[in-house]
């Protein structure tokens, strides 16, 4: 039994192995700095885009501090690509959003077009309720 | 893998959201610390790729329990600590002295063991947990491999597949399950 496993896991560790070496090759190591800078430059961009989702939202104030990135996840080793991810309110009040980019995986920075903005919520009488 | 094509099954919808990256409403991007947060379902969502062209369209579910509005439920046991490696080295003037590095987080509550690969959601009908009719409970499988999810694949998943034995992820879901 314990032969097994440790059978197991080795396999677990040459896949590991397999997979981060593809990575390091042809990945380069891009800041947290670096991939907010990149998305301040596309700013009116992206605001513009959040604001065509409503009309009632008039402006947009991002987190910068909020931005992810990340291997997606499907429960399989090489899980489900790339993907960036920051959050924001708008219209100056009490609000949220999720932003959601792929990435381009040598790069390691946004394609903006991408860009899909969803879950617009609003905090009112002391609960969030969505911002239809 | 693909999206779902639909939201029409509420248990399908939930399981896929309990996974981070381009998916719609990703529950791991989404729960707020201190209150319940709406999602809808019944609301159709879009992935798209670099040119923005849409390539997978959910349409938003019908005839779902309380119209596809779901609350996911925040973990109010959740700590986040510093996870720290010490390291001795040799001091110039002779002697050794023990240095601290964050190397990461680590997370830690009823619905979240990080260290143990292990991601649970609470979801309900209504944003207050007393007041809810139907609630949902949702455990997340294992995330890409990689070195802080290693411990998941070897303890969790190859325990389980190849002796089918009581992993730490099941003892965890039993835990909150009851408490929940």
């Amino acid at each position: 039994m314990k032969k097994q496993l440790l059978i197991f896991s080795l396999l677990i560790l040459v896949v590991f192995s397999i997979l981060e070496g593809c990575k390091m090759s042809t990945e380069k190591t891009v800041t947290k700095e670096e991939q907010i800078a990149f998305l301040k430059k596309n700013e009116a961009e992206m605001t513009e885009y959040v604001k065509a989702q409503n009309s009632k939202v008039t402006s947009v104030q991002w987190d910068w501090e909020s931005v992810q990135t990340g291997v997606g996840g499907n429960g399989t080793p090489q899980g489900a690509g790339e993907y960036m991810s920051i959050k924001g309110g708008f219209n100056n009040k009490k609000t949220d959003f999720l932003a959601q980019f792929s990435i381009d995986s040598g790069t390691k920075k946004p394609y903006i077009k991408s860009m899909v903005a969803s879950n617009f919520i609003i905090f009112e009488n002391g609960r969030w309720e969505i911002y239809e | 893998m693909s999206n779902l094509q639909n939201f029409n099954d509420i248990y399908a919808s939930l399981a896929e959201s309990a996974y981070n990256g381009l998916r719609p409403n990703p529950f791991p991007e989404l729960i707020k610390e201190k209150e319940s947060r709406p999602i809808d379902f019944s609301k159709d969502s879009i992935i798209k790729d670099k040119k923005g062209e849409v390539i997978s369209l959910t349409k938003g579910g019908t005839n779902l329990p309380n119209d596809g509005k779901v609350y996911l439920q925040p973990d109010p046991t959740l700590k986040i600590t510093d996870k720290i490696i010490s390291t001795t080295i040799p001091k110039a003037n002779g002697g050794y002295e023990t240095q601290q590095h964050k190397t990461g987080e680590i997370a830690k509550g009823l619905l979240t063991d990080s260290e143990a690969g292990y991601n649970s959601y609470f979801v309900t009908d209504n944003p207050s947990v007393k007041d809810s009719k139907e609630t949902y409970f949702v455990i997340r499988g294992s995330d890409a491999i990689s070195l802080k999810t290693l411990n998941d694949w070897v303890n969790n998943n190859a325990n389980f597949t190849l002796f089918n034995a009581y992993i730490p992820q099941a003892k965890l879901a039993e835990k909150a399950m009851e408490a929940v």
